[in-house]
């Protein structure tokens, strides 16, 4: 594209006028705190969009520069703040201190994870539980109706949190990319049938030649999990099957099923435990109403472990380790602490368990303060091992006690020990580089029949922030697959690639722009939606992703979105301020002012 | 895959070297170096050994730096992101073919070649001092990445159509074994390359040819790290004020007779006393390089 004009259509001689107040801001020192100015002496809107650069997300930044463009374009005074991914999930996650942010979003199979992501009642913590600071006490109540309700109640709970969603625009949902991996075929017959974003993807995998059944290598385009492997740092987990692959979980998914995986069995204690799948569950045991936030007793089960499950230290797995992450996960210090410190990930999860009886070795029951079908998703945390975990909180904890998820070290270090149940045990890393697996060889999947097993001695992974290496790497031969997945760039060339396929998988990842609803503009929910119409997610998944991404107005699967918000072209709520992806400048100015915001002398856009 | 990069740069710079060194030097000469090279680097073994520990500590350290503090890429971006698509919507296959081969190749040749015709040279001032410059690009860089954080235009602006890495992705490999993506302000391309240009046409009396080829490939160098969206056009500005910080420091560095001498006296005291030095020495004396060296001496 040529210089002058922007891809936007917006005129970028703008750009310039916000280069000079960026320097200026610059100069003063503190560029990554550059704040809303908008009650200060200067009263334009100035506002910093974070994000990750083209190494280490390309549609990020992508999706950035064209919001920065468009606020431009609305007459806003906008910087970019561009961050490697772990100092991006700080900023954004852990420490809160952003404006805007463009970034991919784990999402989740299932809609309650919008429980964690955005109930008022996680506003102030750190972590993936609601990082934009959403308050909202009636959209809470929808959130717990879902999470609450019976499986036939539900799709019309979620629906009707969803038609809020659309309305408040916590943040703006873009798009579901399509997830391509390109996997070799000849090595691995059948490789091009597995899911290698799931940890069950690397587990009974069929060499051809028995040597290759030492060493599947596959390449990541993330550095972060050489990095760090604490299954609890959220700051280095984004998505991928690797710390599930050390730490079992007590049901995975499968072909979206949750099945007995660590656990042998759970039966739900009701009038019906024949009937596993929660019809038991009607009206009358569903989750009585909370009052602020707090949870209420929900449906039992009753969970047996496998027999003979061992950590890979030779411990043995029991209920006790359930019954201890369960805790862990709702206070992080164990009862050490001012107060509980909860996690960075999996919040949840870990309230959605109300509370937990160990009831022998390998059982105990565990009482759900939620419906049965959020219920199943709290079955899939990782289990940690309560004698490696507890005697880390415990050394931590007599020498720096924490006030902030920040400074708690159990919840980032580096230096708990890796020990889980899984299939494979972390080998060895080297930063930036390469990070292998070892097969655990007394892991239960090879006792029981009909569980894939680690049929590989050691996967290592190599990190390569390029998609288009990591296809030249796969074309040339050491390499057998992409664990992450090729971005759309590259897919290109991946299709072309001999003796291997692409191989799709259903994606919940999804890419938004979120809002700090902490500070001052965009509390504003009409602030936020006159920003999501700025955007057009058509185009993006046209110019972005070569058309390979689904355009959303809410981020969930398709089949939870009711009929009245499905994509029709645009957002039902905040429809795009323009035609065909092009910005109409003059709609734009027009819809900040309606809102009650001003233009000075310069065209600049100035607050109420 | 950083294997196959590797034996091309080597293959290539090599056969670079084998056809210009005997031209540009002369095999008189050449052979005479070869033959006195033992004594020659006796005479400068303290600059020596100081380039090769900070060649060593950068190799080392640099991937374990931790990132810049000042983030500078938004104020970059904000300021020459126009400038940056305009110089690189000249997409021809054939610039951005040369343009790649100078970064990689061209700036191999340019940094190893003076290092060996300056060595070939009778006196061993410009030999000194273009590997004190080297020392000191080679410190003060890395200590700038310390404070500054900035990714390259490349990171920023996806749509430029000449990036290196979407030309030829292998050569990232390269590149990321060498330096972090967060190290872009100033560019070390720039600032080695205008260092061996300034020195260049300070020697052009002994070697002319050379000196238009150190121009024309530093210019090329430079213009090239924009071209292929690795640097903004601030990073070869700094570079271009460190090398004339680090060629003015060498001359004072190696013309201050005292200074050379005072160093180089604490460096002998060192040897001959510390218990480092003392043990240093007997392996140095006991090992068959050392009674190779003095065998070859003694005919």
């Amino acid at each position: 594209m040529s210089g002058g004009a922007g891809r936007d259509g917006v005129d970028r001689r703008s750009v310039l006028g916000a280069g000079a107040a960026a320097l200026a801001v610059g100069t003063s020192g503190c560029i990554d705190t550059v704040r809303s100015v908008v009650n200060g002496s200067d009263p334009t809107f100035s506002v910093s969009i974070t994000t990750v650069p083209a190494d280490d997300d390309r549609a990020s930044i992508q999706i950035a520069r064209r919001l920065e463009q468009r606020l431009e374009a609305a007459g806003a005074n906008v910087t970019l703040d561009v961050r490697t991914y772990t100092d991006f999930l700080e900023a954004v996650l852990l420490d809160n201190d952003f404006e805007l942010f463009v970034g991919p979003h784990p999402g989740a199979r299932d809609p309650d994870f919008l429980y964690e992501t955005l109930h008022s009642m996680y506003a102030d913590e750190a972590g993936w539980q609601n990082p934009y600071g959403f308050p909202n006490v009636t959209f809470d109540d929808l959130l717990e109706r879902q999470r609450d309700a019976s499986p036939d109640e539900r799709p019309a709970e979620v629906a009707a949190m969803l038609r809020a969603f659309v309305r408040e625009k916590p943040f703006v949902p873009i798009c579901v990319p399509e997830d391509h991996r390109l996997v070799r075929t000849d090595r691995y017959p059948g490789l091009e049938g597995t899911d290698l974003s799931s940890p069950t993807g690397y587990l009974g995998l069929d060499p051809s030649e028995p040597e290759h059944a030492e060493t599947f290598t596959a390449i990541v385009t993330d550095s972060r999990p050489s990095v760090n492997q604490n299954p609890m740092a959220a700051e280095y987990r984004i998505h991928g099957p690797i710390p599930d692959l050390v730490y079992d979980s007590l049901a995975i998914v499968d072909g979206g099923e949750y099945r007995p995986w660590l656990a042998e069995s759970w039966q739900w204690l009701d009038d019906d435990p024949e009937e596993p799948d929660g019809d038991a569950v009607d009206d009358s045991t569903s989750v009585p109403d909370r009052v602020d936030g707090s949870s209420a007793a929900g449906p039992t089960a009753e969970i047996t472990i496998r027999q003979d499950c061992r950590f890979h230290d030779d411990e043995p797995v029991t209920a006790s380790d359930v019954e201890f992450t369960y805790e862990f996960l709702r206070d992080t210090t164990l009862g050490r602490g001012d107060g509980p410190v909860p996690p960075t990930m999996y919040r949840g999860l870990g309230e959605a368990v109300h509370s937990a009886e160990v009831v022998g070795d390998r059982r105990l029951q565990v009482t759900f303060a939620a419906g049965v079908s959020v219920a199943n998703r709290a079955l899939t945390v990782p289990i940690l091992p309560e004698h490696v975990w507890r005697e880390e909180v415990e050394s931590v904890a007599d020498s720096n006690l924490p006030r902030r998820q920040r400074q708690w070290g159990p919840l980032s270090s580096s230096s708990v020990e890796l020990i889980g149940s899984g299939p494979y045990t972390y080998a060895d890393s080297d930063d930036r580089n390469h990070l292998a697996l070892e097969r655990f060889d007394d892991h239960f999947s090879f006792r029981v029949d009909d569980l894939p097993t680690p049929s590989v001695e050691e996967l290592e992974f190599l990190v390569d922030p390029s998609s288009a290496s990591a296809v030249q790497h796969v074309a040339s031969g050491p390499v057998d697959a992409t664990t992450s997945p090729v971005e759309p760039y590259a897919y290109g060339e991946a299709t072309e690639v001999e003796n291997a396929d692409v191989q799709e998988t259903a994606s919940h990842r999804f890419y938004h722009v979120g809002f700090n609803v902490r500070r001052a503009p965009f509390r504003n929910p009409y602030v936020r939606r006159t920003i999501a119409q700025l955007l057009s997610p058509e185009a993006i998944v046209e110019d972005v992703f070569h058309g390979r991404a689904r355009p959303v107005s809410v981020p969930v699967e398709e089949s939870w979105v009711p009929a009245d918000l499905e994509w029709r072209g645009e957002d039902p709520v905040s429809p795009f301020l323009g035609t065909d992806g092009e910005l109409d400048e003059e709609r734009a100015r027009r819809a900040f002012e309606t809102i009650g915001f001003r233009y000075d002398e310069d065209g600049q856009l100035v607050g109420n | 895959m950083l294997t196959e990069v590797l034996t091309g740069v080597t293959v290539v710079v090599g056969i670079l070297l084998v056809i210009t060194l005997p031209i540009a030097v002369g095999w008189r000469r050449l052979v005479t170096a070869v033959r006195e090279a033992p004594v020659r680097i006796y005479e400068s073994w303290p600059v020596i050994a100081v380039i090769l520990a900070v060649l060593l500590a950068n190799r080392v350290v640099r991937q374990q730096f931790p990132d810049g503090i000042v983030r500078l890429s938004g104020v970059f971006y904000a300021i020459e992101a126009d400038f940056m698509l305009w110089v690189t919507s000249l997409v021809h296959e054939e610039l951005i073919i040369y343009f790649s081969f100078v970064y990689v190749y061209g700036y191999v040749f340019l940094l190893v070649f003076p290092v060996l015709a300056y060595f070939a040279l009778e006196r061993a001032g410009p030999f000194q001092k273009l590997l004190v410059a080297y020392t000191l690009n080679y410190t003060i860089g890395p200590l700038i990445y310390l404070l500054v954080l900035a990714y390259g235009p490349r990171n920023m602006l996806v749509e430029i159509e000449t990036v290196l890495y979407d030309f030829g992705p292998e050569y990232q490999h390269l590149t990321r074994e060498v330096n972090r993506n967060t190290n872009v302000f100033p560019s070390l391309h720039t600032s080695l390359s205008v260092t061996i240009a300034i020195f260049a046409y300070q020697t052009r009396d002994r070697y002319p040819g050379w000196f238009v080829v150190a121009g024309l490939l530093g210019a090329s160098v430079a213009v090239s790290t924009v071209y292929l969206a690795i640097h903004w056009v601030m990073d070869v500005v700094a570079g271009i004020v460190l090398a004339a910080i680090s060629v003015a420091v060498a001359h004072h560095v190696v013309d201050d007779r005292q200074f050379v001498d005072r160093s180089r006296r604490a460096a002998v005291d060192w040897w001959r006393d510390s218990t480092v030095g003392i043990e240093l020495r007997e392996w140095w004396d006991g090992s068959s390089l050392a009674t190779a060296l003095r065998d070859r001496f003694r005919r």
